[in-house]
């Protein structure tokens, strides 16, 4: 790849957006969840076995993949990302904020199933013979290589959890225990899924200019009962109620699902309000490693990538602004620089799912 | 205090259930292997239902006369053969499709989330009548005299199969999502279901198959249902255990033979 003005191996950005570092990710109370469109958890949604799930862990997403997306260039896909110098301070960093996560909390604990920590992951090492690790073999740095800790891995800002850590049902084929499998379903029974209020019903093309969408919204009628009985939703609906965007929920949750293109796209921002406004900055997609999760192979089914972004604070301003009408509400995609040619980007689906 | 723990036990419940929405599947498949295990068992079925049972290929004994062949397909026997492959199909297959359960259930609300589940799992069920209608013209050609031959020959195809990389696909296709629409989500339910049934056809075809030709019994069933689904949540998807798996399937049918 061809060096830019300044004689770097193909960056675009020198400097990264100051909200593409925040770390909200270390305060996310579990390792793992098993939502789909919710709080995705520190490391990321649980998958059986596998490798194909498309959405992203907090960490992951921020600042990971919206550091790689935003210098871009080599950065900015898998394949290539590893040609940049920076990539290793940037995935030393990211491991650093691994422990600094771990050490904020004895309930941060990772996960202790099977299936997670004698995952194979592929290498290839100086010889560029394939090496395979899994997560057991590399969670103790002072035992890899020569050894080695970080530094600075202070616990930063408050960082309680509100419930303790999901406990691992399959910690092997005949290992699973009677505790164990208790303490899951109870997780279950009481973390109880966002639902569904909203959603695009056509895809979202993304060709390099800003793009808007309503939502279309259920009927009340047609709106998820809420589970009254469960003691968690009926404390949550008291806490905090959204009388217009949903009755009773106290967080609200913008999904892109099944986002596919091609090439290297730019970051984009999402902006949340009022149709014909500004509206409120929401977050941004990175669409890192969005050309290899849209195409079918042995390792992607080709779904695609997919994001949430917690909303619940614009909406709760929204529902405080005289004469709001939920119907009024529009997403507001865009693009930070002109896309490269040949990246185009397809949102297959734009939800808001509300707890 | 017993109808507030009634209550927090229906609460718990609820909650359960909607945590893990693939499981009407499972209990649907429990009955299947129910009706199986009961068809195994000769005679204790009606005779009608015990006739689907063997003309899918889960009885003890071989399809009964008029069951076999592509003409047949278009009698009334046909229709049983094929109802029978759709009844093992079910068993087998239902339980592997908790993943596209998921993405149907939380991608549309409570309201008509186990109807769009249905719509799914019905779906799913759908392109694997293009196996059965194999497995029916292919019956003719196999030589029932040969059961254990047939069978080893079955499971070593299908263990060969799982070392293709087309086969790799196919396992990675299996944990596909679709945008699912709120306007039209029927239809996006259905076709959903037939595009996640159709990798699941393309990644265990040669299985069903080997079994659906060599009308073998209950056990090997159950012992091809246990390896996919110890392969489907258990295993990464590099692994080739199951190859392993089938290769052994395939030597125990050889080893029983030759005792």
């Amino acid at each position: 790849m061809p060096p830019d003005a300044q004689g770097n191996p193909g960056r675009y950005d020198m400097s990264v957006d100051e909200r593409d570092t925040a770390l909200d990710a270390l305060t996310q109370a579990d390792f793992s969840v098993s939502q789909e469109h919710g709080k995705q958890g520190f490391g990321g949604r649980e998958a059986a076995f596998t490798h194909h799930i498309s959405s992203h862990g907090e960490l992951e997403y921020i600042p990971h993949a919206l550091v790689h997306s935003g210098i871009s260039g080599a950065m900015g896909a898998p394949g290539t990302a590893g040609l940049d110098p920076v990539f290793w301070l940037h995935h030393a960093n990211i491991d650093r904020l691994w422990q600094v996560w771990l050490n904020a909390n004895p309930l941060h604990i990772n996960p202790t199933a099977l299936t997670w920590l004698t995952y194979p992951f592929t290498f290839h090492d100086s010889s560029r013979t394939p090496v395979t690790l899994t997560p057991a073999q590399v969670l103790d740095t002072r035992t890899l290589l020569s050894g080695y800790t970080y530094e600075g891995v202070a616990p930063i800002g408050d960082t309680s959890p509100a419930v303790a850590p999901a406990v691992g049902i399959n910690t092997g084929l005949f290992k699973t225990t009677l505790s164990g499998a208790f303490a899951h379903f109870a997780k279950a029974a009481t973390d109880i899924a966002p639902e569904i209020a909203a959603a695009t019903n056509d895809p979202l093309l993304l060709e390099g200019n800003e793009a808007s969408t309503g939502l279309e919204f259920l009927p009340p009628t047609r709106r998820s009962p809420p589970l009254v009985a469960t003691a968690q939703f009926a404390a949550l609906a008291a806490a905090a109620p959204f009388p217009g965007l949903a009755e009773g929920a106290a967080h609200a949750y913008l999904n892109f699902e099944n986002i596919t293109g091609t090439g290297v796209p730019p970051v984009h921002e999402v902006y949340v309000g009022r149709k014909g406004t500004a509206g409120r900055y929401a977050g941004a997609l990175p669409f890192f490693g969005i050309a290899e999760s849209s195409v079918p192979d042995t390792r992607h089914s080709g779904s695609g990538q997919s994001y949430v972004l917690d909303i619940s604070g614009i909406a709760h301003a929204l529902e405080e602004e005289p004469g709001w009408d939920p119907a009024q509400l529009e997403v507001t995609v865009r693009p930070r620089r002109a896309p490269r040619p040949g990246s185009n980007v397809r949102i297959g689906r734009i939800s808001l799912y509300v707890k | 205090m017993t109808a507030g723990f009634h209550a927090a036990a229906m609460s718990s419940g609820r909650a359960l259930a909607r945590a893990y929405p693939w499981w009407p599947a499972w209990a649907l498949a429990a009955a299947a292997w129910a009706g199986i295990a009961l068809a195994a068992a000769d005679g204790a079925l009606p005779p009608a239902l015990r006739d689907i049972c063997r003309a899918g290929a889960v009885g003890a004994a071989p399809a009964p006369a008029g069951v076999a062949g592509v003409a047949g397909v278009t009698g009334v026997a046909g229709v049983a053969s094929l109802a029978g492959w759709l009844w093992m199909s079910a068993a087998m297959m239902l339980p592997l499709q908790n993943r596209g359960a998921e993405h149907v259930a939380f991608s549309q609300p409570a309201a008509r989330r186990h109807a769009a589940i249905a719509l799914f799992y019905a779906g799913s069920l759908l392109p694997w009548l293009v196996p059965g209608l194999l497995v029916e013209a292919l019956r003719p050609l196999v030589d029932a005299g040969q059961q254990p031959l047939n069978v080893a020959a079955g499971f070593i195809a299908a263990a060969l199969w799982v070392l293709a990389p087309a086969r790799a696909r196919a396992r990675a296709a299996c944990h596909r999502t679709v945008p699912l629409r709120l306007t039209g989500w029927r239809m996006d339910a259905f076709r959903y279901g037939a595009l996640m049934g159709w990798a699941c056809v393309r990644t265990c075809w040669p299985a069903m198959v080997a079994l659906g030709l060599t009308t073998y019994g209950a056990v090997p069933m159950a012992l091809v249902t246990a390896a996919l689904l110890w392969e489907r949540y258990r295993l990464p998807h590099t692994s080739r255990r199951l190859a392993v798996a089938l290769a052994a399937l395939a030597a125990a049918e050889l080893l029983r033979a030759w005792i």
